[in-house]
Order: structure tokens, then sequence, then C-alpha cells
């Protein structure tokens, strides 16, 4: 008996290892996603040490060494106040990351939630849908600006003011899929099991419905930053004089001619950021859905034989 | 047959709303069902045979349906008790199978977590216990290496695998009635006498009782002692099986009998067809509802509604002239019990 129940287990448990194995090669073997993924590690990681990476503090004033250009002892150069430009860069890495990390997990959470009880209760789905249509009405940007304005200068407010833009876009999302899910035979089969829709909608629905959620985030994730950067720069973002990139590129704005380093590196490293996130997110769908990937494969391929 | 029947539908009616009114699916239909008994219900796509099945257990969205009649199960009508009430009552005394095992399993959760499911819900086992029993029924439905197979997803298992995970669901809590709505409809045809005789046999275990839902005769035959005829949200016909397949009364009995190819005869021979369609459930005919497609209507067919006539030996037919139309061959010949 004993015997038996080795030989059955042992082919189970080669095959989950195998299987693991073969995950984990088709992610590297995408070479958008591992790009993205190593640009976004670097990121992450420079963000987390922000305060080992350099010896200045983002605040520190130094008088003397106004708008020095890149030295050794100041890589990325000083800003008008003598600040080291490494340092606030990195600074407001880390501001960028924490905010785009919190409005894309509260959005996602929030957005879910919407979502799923619009699709299975048909008078939340009427209220909810014409409010995301009121929120999806106004420019992302001047609804921003004006919750900003209502909240005051606050990053906690930046977070609240970025996640109500970007809740509506996910439960839309997933609403149309749990929509879908809503019908297929296993989740009626669920209610002739006596199951409470409580329990169907949270424990069966949903993981079934976020498929198209985890690639979105990266999205909301890319976008957020962007905005958070644009809401900085536009003065209705991260209050000066904590450091965040966009308010670096205001600072930088009025001296670019004198000071090319203030805008170029804190514009760089959004550049990085954004595109680590979108390359992770292309990446992320050719391997989730090997359908789209096949059809933009030809397509890429198609570019690259016309001259 | 003098005890009292575990279900028991009388009258039941079911209007269901749909974007372009309301059509009524089921109208006025009765029968019942005893403990260990299997009752057929046979018809074509469109009878309303399923809806008359998720109408026992209520599983229709409750806005869009509204029932009357009765649904007496142990003497307590469904149709009254609370929505509470009900969700003790599925999976838990009256469990469904489903026609199409490959999209009645959840795709992200193991098939054992599956079956726990409903021993969670009605028997407050810890997951542990839930698992040993899962494993327990996997073993009770015949699939190999249960305690391996516990563990697996949906995708990993055959669609007829797959069935029996979907039966072992619907035993779990011993219900006292099953509901098996086109189980085998979706199977090849060695796995469906596979499902038959499992059914079958654990209903001899359990003494359960069985509404078998099909539109196939010969598994009607095979398995069930009375049978339910319907057409277009009606009973038309319902007997005893032998005397169904012997004695047909009703035109559309008879129709369905003829249409089955026979494995001995003629190889030329033109099936037989009933000639056309069953109608729109929005243009539901004035007098018998079959009296369109009938050879035999008459004036009064056309016109009038017949009741359903039940004889003394529990034969019940809906037809003016039940009988009317020639049983060409006797039902032994075509090979249905063979």
């Amino acid at each position: 008996m004993a015997a038996h129940s080795e030989t059955v287990t042992a082919p189970t448990a080669l095959r989950r290892r195998e299987r693991r194995q073969l995950a984990v090669s088709r992610f590297l073997a995408n070479r958008l996603l591992t790009f993205g993924a190593v640009i976004l590690l670097v990121v992450v990681l420079l963000a987390a040490i922000a305060p080992v990476a350099t010896p200045y503090g983002p605040l520190q004033i130094d008088p003397v060494n106004r708008l020095k250009g890149p030295s050794w002892q100041h890589l990325f150069g000083t800003d008008n106040f003598g600040r080291d430009v490494f340092t606030r860069a990195v600074y407001g890495l880390r501001i960028s990351v924490a905010v785009g990390f919190a409005v894309t997990a509260i959005a996602s959470l929030i957005g879910m939630i919407v979502g799923l009880l619009s699709a299975c209760y048909s008078v939340l789905d009427a209220i909810f849908m014409r409010i995301c249509d009121g929120l999806f009405a106004f420019p992302s940007i001047l609804l921003a600006i004006s919750i900003m304005a209502a909240l005051g200068p606050h990053p906690g407010n930046v977070v609240i003011a970025l996640s109500i833009i970007f809740i509506p876009s996910v439960a839309r999302i997933i609403r149309s899929k749990a929509l879908v899910v809503r019908e297929l035979t296993y989740i009626e089969a669920l209610h002739a099991q006596g199951a409470s829709s409580w329990r169907i909608i949270w424990i069966h629905m949903a993981p079934n419905a976020l498929s198209p959620l985890i690639i979105q985030s990266t999205y909301i994730f890319a976008v957020s930053i962007l905005t958070e950067a644009s809401l900085s720069f536009l003065g209705a973002g991260i209050p000066s004089p904590s450091p965040s990139l966009g308010n670096m590129l205001y600072d930088g704005k009025a001296v670019i001619y004198n000071a090319w380093w203030m805008t170029v590196f804190p514009g760089s490293f959004l550049l990085l950021v954004v595109l680590g996130l979108n390359l992770f997110g292309d990446g992320l769908r050719d391997v989730l859905d090997p359908r789209a990937s096949r059809m933009k494969g030809g397509r890429r391929r198609g570019n690259k034989t016309s001259p | 047959m003098a005890t009292k029947p575990l279900l028991e539908v009388k009258d039941l009616k079911v209007s269901l709303a749909t974007e372009t009114g309301t059509v009524v699916a089921v109208d006025g239909v009765t029968f019942h069902v005893h403990a260990g008994e299997t009752l057929g219900i046979v018809g074509e796509s469109g009878c309303g045979k399923s809806v008359t099945a998720e109408s026992i257990l209520r599983l229709f969205d409750q806005e869009d349906v509204t029932y009357s009649g009765q649904v007496l199960y142990e003497g307590t009508d469904l149709l009254q008790l609370s929505d509470r009430q009900m969700e003790s009552i599925r999976g838990n005394e009256i469990s469904m199978i489903f026609q199409d095992p490959m999209s009645s399993l959840n795709p992200v959760q193991t098939i054992g977590k599956q079956i726990a499911e409903s021993l969670k819900l009605h028997r407050g086992l810890s997951g542990k216990q839930a698992r040993r029993a899962a494993v327990e029924l996997l073993r009770l439905t015949g699939i190999p290496s249960p305690e391996q197979r516990v563990d697996e997803h949906p995708h990993e298992i055959s669609g007829g695998m797959r069935q029996r995970v979907m039966i072992a669901i619907a035993l779990a809590c011993k219900p006292k009635l099953m509901i098996a709505d086109e189980p085998t409809t979706a199977l090849d045809v060695t796995i469906q006498a596979q499902i038959l005789e499992l059914i079958g046999h654990l209903q001899a275990e359990t003494g359960m009782g069985v509404i078998m839902i099909t539109h196939d005769l010969g598994v009607v035959a095979e398995i069930c002692a009375r049978v339910a005829v319907m057409y277009l949200g009606q009973v038309v016909e319902e007997a005893g099986v032998d005397d169904l397949f012997y004695r047909p009364q009703h035109p559309y009995t008879i129709g369905l009998m003829r249409s089955i190819p026979r494995i001995d005869g003629e190889r030329n021979r033109k099936l037989h067809v009933i000639e056309g369609t069953v109608p729109s459930l929005r243009h539901v005919p004035a007098g018998c509802r079959f009296a369109p497609r009938c050879k035999y209507a008459d004036e009064r067919c056309l016109h009038r509604e017949p009741p359903l006539n039940r004889t003394a030996d529990g034969h019940a037919v809906r037809c003016w002239y039940p009988g009317i139309a020639p049983v060409e061959e006797e039902a032994h010949e075509l090979g249905i019990f063979g």
C-alpha cells in the first residue's frame, strides 16, 4: 500500500515542480517582461534605500554651491538652493512609487468591490454606473486639481484624488467581466449548492473576474505616477519643499537654459519608471493572454521586414 | 404508492421576464416523485423541462420570475420559503447536476475545495474534515487515486471525471432528492452509460428520489420508473415507464418514439420526423398546444385545450383523442428495451 501511494505521489510532485519551472521560464522568455521587471526592480530598490544612497538630505541647503553642474560631489548637480538634485530625485522617486502603489491598491480594491456589486445588483448598478459616468465626464487632471483644491495640499490627499479618478475605470472593467462570469454554469451550480449570494460574489466570482485587472493595474500604476507628477508640476500635488519629480521639474523650468540638469535628471527618472511599468504591463499581457501576443508578435515582425 | 410523495409539484406556472416581454415558460405542470423513485422528464429543447427543474430550487433571479402553484417538498411549499430557508434546502435536501460538466466547475478552485463547499455550508465541517469527506466522495463516485485528484483543478481532469465530481458535489450532504438536468448529454456514449449506472447505483444505496431531465428516450427507458413527457411548458403525458413505451397515448409521445432510428431497421428508410418546430412561447396555440403539428387534429383540437385526464392505472394524457395515432411498431421492437 505504501509503495503504491509512493508511486502515485512521485509523478504528481514532479509534475508540480515542472509546472512551476515552466511558468518561470515562460515569464523569463518574454524579453519585454524581463526588461520591464529589471527596470522596476532597480527603481524600487533605489527608492527603498534612498536615505543610504546619498550623503545629503533632500532638504539640505548649501547656499555656496547653488546651480552647480554634475560633478563627483553632486552627480546630478545642485539646484537653485544648493540642494543635491540626485538626492531629491531619488526621494521624489520614492514618493512617486509610494503614491503609485497606494493609488493602484486603493483603486483596485474599491473598483473591484463596486464592479462586482454593480454586476450582481441592478439597483446598485444604476447608482454606481451613473456616478462613474459623471466622474468620466471630467478631464482627469482637472478633476484631480479640483479635488486637491477642496482637500488641501498633502501627499495623502494626492492619493485620495488619484484613487477617485481611477476607481471608475477599474469598476467598469471588473463589472464587464463579472457580468460574463455571473452567467456561467458554475455560478448557477453554486446557487444550487446552497451558497449565499454574498459568498458566491466574494469567494467565487471575484477571483474569476480579476484577470483583466492584473494588466490594467500596471497601467494605473504608470498613469497615476504621471498624473501625480503633472499635479505637482502644476502646484496642486506634493507641496514644496518636499521633493517630487513633478515639482522638481517645475523648479527646473525657470532655469532650464542655465541649469539643464535640474530638468533632465528628474525627467529621465520619470521616463524610466513609466517605461519600466509599461514594458512590464505589455510583457505581462503577452504572457497571460497568448492570443493577444500572437497578434502583436505578427505585427511587430511585419514592421521589421518593411524598410 | 400510498405513502406521501417526497416532492409534489402542483399546477406550477413560471413566468419569466425577458427583454421583449414576459413568457410563460411552464404552464400548469403537475407531477410527483417518491423517495427512491426516478422520474424522467422528457421533451424537445425549449419545452420547459429545465425551467421546471430550476424552478423547484428557485434558481432564477427574483426580479425576472413569477411563480404560481405549489412545489411541496415533504409537505412544505418551497415557493413560500424565505431566501435563507431556501439556501438551507439547496444542496442539502435537494441537489442538482447540470448538463455541461466543462463549465459547471469553478476553474480557479481545486475540485476538493468545491466538493467541500456544501459540506462547509450545510454541515459546518472544518476545512480538514471537509477535505477528508471530499476524498471519500471522490472514491464513492469511482475516481481513481482520489487523494491526488482532490488537489487538482478542473482543467486537469476529463469531462466524464468532471461529471463524477459534479455528482460528488451533489451527493455531499446526502440529499433526499437529486435533480439531474441532462447529466449525460455532453458526454460520449460509453461515459454516459457509466454515469447513469453510477447515479442508479448511488440512488439504490441512499434511497434518494431522482428527477432525470433528458431528451434521450434511451436514458429514460434505462433508469426511470415513471416518465412525464413535456411539450411547450405542459405535461402532455405521464405514465409508468413500461406503460408509456408499450401504450403511448399522446400523438406527440408516439411521434417522439417513432423518431428514434432503429438499429435493425432498413438502412434506406427515412427517419420519422414530427413536422414543424416547437412554436415560440410568445405565440402559444389557442387550443391543444400540439394541434398545429398533429396529423390527427380537428376543429375541437384547434379551439379547445384538452385537460390532463388521468385513468385509473395512473396513466395521464392531455389529448382529446388519446391513442388515435397508430403505434406502428411495438416499443420492444424499437430496441429501446434491448
